[in-house]
């Protein structure tokens, strides 16, 4: 296409390519990319100006897009972005007149060349000297625990308590209280910067608001996104008015970033905060290097080393977007795996027999099928031996369900309750049964009812005890072959009750330990094998992409021992472990892990089931 | 017809730049908001939902 104001013939196929890269850059890093595409827009005949008028145009639209799907994974926060907006627009100010004054004095271009080096390739080096630091104590292992990212800085422990009122709270950045002060005063240095180069200065927000204030790297992306869309909104129409954009090539180069885009922002879910960190240092630094040979290219008169710089700066966008797509595309595939989508409603059964623990049974399960979305079955069984008053059942769950705003079905069976309740449930995806714990010398020894459904269960299986409300979750992965179903069930369940949950890998003690037990710590474990703690690490992203705190610890021991112990330490009110049990004779003989928790556990406890997978 | 549309254009941002400027943060921010409503509705059709994420 032929575009008459800057008198250039270019490919709308190639505009929409650099606008895709940019996309994808700026969703992930939570930049304009303005450092990309105008020496992009350059090389292939843009004059400068024009290359440039045209990119704001494009980072406007780029970053609405991107901003939009930030939005949705909760990574921008208003509040802090109008702060900064305020602070910037200001510093922006001040640092134009900086440079009208330099430009009086002649001094102007190689002054902001000297200064843009040193700031891209001081911040480039500093994230890669923070990574570099944070993956050696993690190898180290003085990183006591399995985390995504480091969040804070001495930096942003000294802005934090500059007590200058008012103050706000950020909860969204998880920054408890800070004084507006700080804010602008961050966002005054990042602007007076951006001002002075005449860049959009998403580089330089993104890492201040991480360094300085101490924002978690994906809210930092968001927020200067959120703010990248005002200065660059004023800037296109300052150059629009020259006649120095060409809207068309920028409306083209959206639409491409606009696909870029959600890849970069959904790529923040699956890279974790530490690596974006890296990916942006490498990019910048590369930016540095360009940017030295352009001003090398006007020192010595070598017009080739300029071009050189454009190509340098498009083939790091091309092998950054390139690798950004991929660990995307990875990470969804992968979650895909872990959690298909649902093609049916799950199916609950609450079991009741009226009494209290039976009741508190009906709560907990009808909170978790209201969480679902779930069809609920009541289901009562009649004792011949005990006369049970359905209508009472009825009347006293279906209270707690109404309260709960849940509907269920009844069904009232004639028998045994435990086994009228394992017949009842195959057709169910939940089977949700009370317990009031081992009451006597009998069931001490052989177990209650709910210890004999567990133990013959034929789908997922909840046991409730003392209480029906859940604080904490302890999930445990112990078994390889029932992992999957167990941490599926876990996250889902603790995003439902809005709790944190733990993991806890138990690893059994050999029998022929010598004279005695290690008692090696969760992270010498880490350290003794790798590969335990990458499982960790990836247990904790995925239970992040669902929105649910998380943490993972180790334990050496006999299992049905250490996740007891582990449950009282952390207080949890709800285990969750798969079904290893034996059945027939060998279950017999030699119990089940499931079996024993579910007997000595206090509280409540859910036995996933193998066919939850 | 293109090239007209293209020429049409380049005559406003010399005749009325304020008015060309206004047409260019109007039109991209209008495509903006469009592409990304656009683009979060294709993402529920592929089925990628995107659930909040909670920042450690």
């Amino acid at each position: 296409m032929y575009l008459p104001l800057a008198g250039v013939e270019i490919s709308g196929w190639l505009l929409l390519a650099i606008g895709f890269c940019v996309g994808v850059l700026a969703g992930f890093f939570g930049i304009g990319g303005g450092f990309i595409v105008t020496p992009a827009l350059n090389i292939f005949g843009f004059p400068m100006a024009y290359a440039i008028g045209t990119d704001l145009s494009q980072i406007m639209g780029n970053s609405i897009v991107a901003t939009f799907k930030h939005r949705k994974l909760g990574n921008v926060d208003l509040r802090l972005g109008i702060l900064m907006v305020i602070g910037t627009a200001l510093g922006v100010e001040a640092g134009k007149e900086v440079v009208i004054y330099l430009e009086e004095i002649g001094a102007v271009g190689s002054v902001v060349r000297i200064i843009y080096i040193f700031l891209l390739g001081g911040t480039g080096a500093y994230m890669l000297f923070d990574y570099w630091k944070f993956k050696r104590e993690e190898e180290t292992g003085r990183e006591k625990k399995v985390v995504t990212e480091r969040v804070g800085s001495r930096l942003s422990e000294m802005v934090h308590r500059i007590n200058l009122p008012p103050r706000v709270s950020l909860p969204t950045s998880r920054i408890a209280s800070i004084s507006i002060w700080a804010i602008l005063l961050v966002g005054f240095v990042t602007g007076f910067l951006a001002g002075f180069l005449g860049v959009g200065g998403g580089f330089i927000r993104m890492p201040a608001m991480i360094y300085a204030l101490g924002v978690p790297t994906t809210i930092a992306i968001g927020t200067d996104l959120f703010e990248i869309i005002f200065s660059s909104a004023i800037g296109a129409f300052l150059y629009a008015t020259e006649g120095r954009v060409e809207i068309v090539a920028a409306a083209v180069m959206v639409c491409g970033s606009a696909i870029g885009a959600q890849i970069g922002a959904l790529g923040t879910r699956y890279v974790r905060g530490m690596k974006i960190r890296f990916y942006f240092a490498l990019t910048i630094l590369l930016a540095a290097v360009s940017v030295v040979m352009k001003q090398l290219a006007v020192s010595f008169s070598i017009p080739a080393l300029s071009t050189y710089a454009g190509y340098l700066i498009l083939g790091v966008a091309g092998l950054m977007t390139l690798n950004i797509t991929l660990s995307t595309v990875k990470g969804v595939v992968e979650e895909r795996a872990v959690f298909p989508a649902v093609k049916r409603k799950m199916r609950i059964l609450l079991a009741s027999g009226g009494s209290e623990h039976a009741l508190r049974a009906v709560r907990l399960g009808a909170r978790i099928a209201r969480g679902y979305n779930a069809e609920v079955t009541l289901l009562v069984v009649r004792d011949p031996k005990e006369e049970i008053p359905v209508a009472r059942v009825q009347r006293s769950a279906g209270k707690v369900l109404k309260e709960l705003g849940v509907q269920a079905e009844l069904t009232v069976r004639e028998g045994n309750p435990a086994r009228e309740i394992l017949k009842a449930a195959r057709d169910y995806d939940l089977l949700v049964i009370g317990s009031h714990g081992t009451k006597s010398v009998a069931e001490r020894l052989l177990g209650d009812n709910a210890t004999r459904i567990v133990e013959n269960m034929s789908t997922s299986t909840l046991v409730v005890k003392r209480k029906a409300e859940v604080t904490r979750i302890l999930a445990c992965v112990n078994l390889p072959k029932y992992r999957e179903p167990v941490v599926m069930r876990a996250i889902e369940l603790a995003r439902i009750l809005k709790v944190p949950l733990e993991f806890l890998y138990v690893l059994p003690e050999p029998l022929m330990y010598p004279i005695r037990r290690l008692h090696l710590s969760s992270r010498e474990i880490m350290e003794l094998y790798p590969e335990k703690r990458e499982a960790a690490e990836r247990l904790l992203e995925m239970a992040r992409r669902e929105g649910v705190e998380a943490s993972v610890k180790f334990r050496e021991g006999i299992p049905e021992e250490e996740i007891l112990l582990e449950k009282r330490e952390i207080g949890a009110d709800l285990v969750i472990l798969g079904d290893s049990g034996w059945r027939g004779v060998m279950g017999e003989l030699i119990g089940s892990l499931s079996g024993h928790i579910v007997k000595h556990s206090r509280v409540s406890v859910l036995v996933v089931h193998r066919k939850a997978s | 017809m293109g090239a007209d549309f293209f020429e049409i254009l380049a005559e406003v941002s010399r005749e009325n730049p304020v008015l060309y400027g206004a047409i260019v943060v109007g039109v991209i921010l209008v495509e903006g908001i469009v592409l990304a409503l656009l683009m979060e509705l294709v993402f529920k059709v592929l089925g990628i939902e995107v659930k909040e994420v909670p920042h450690h």
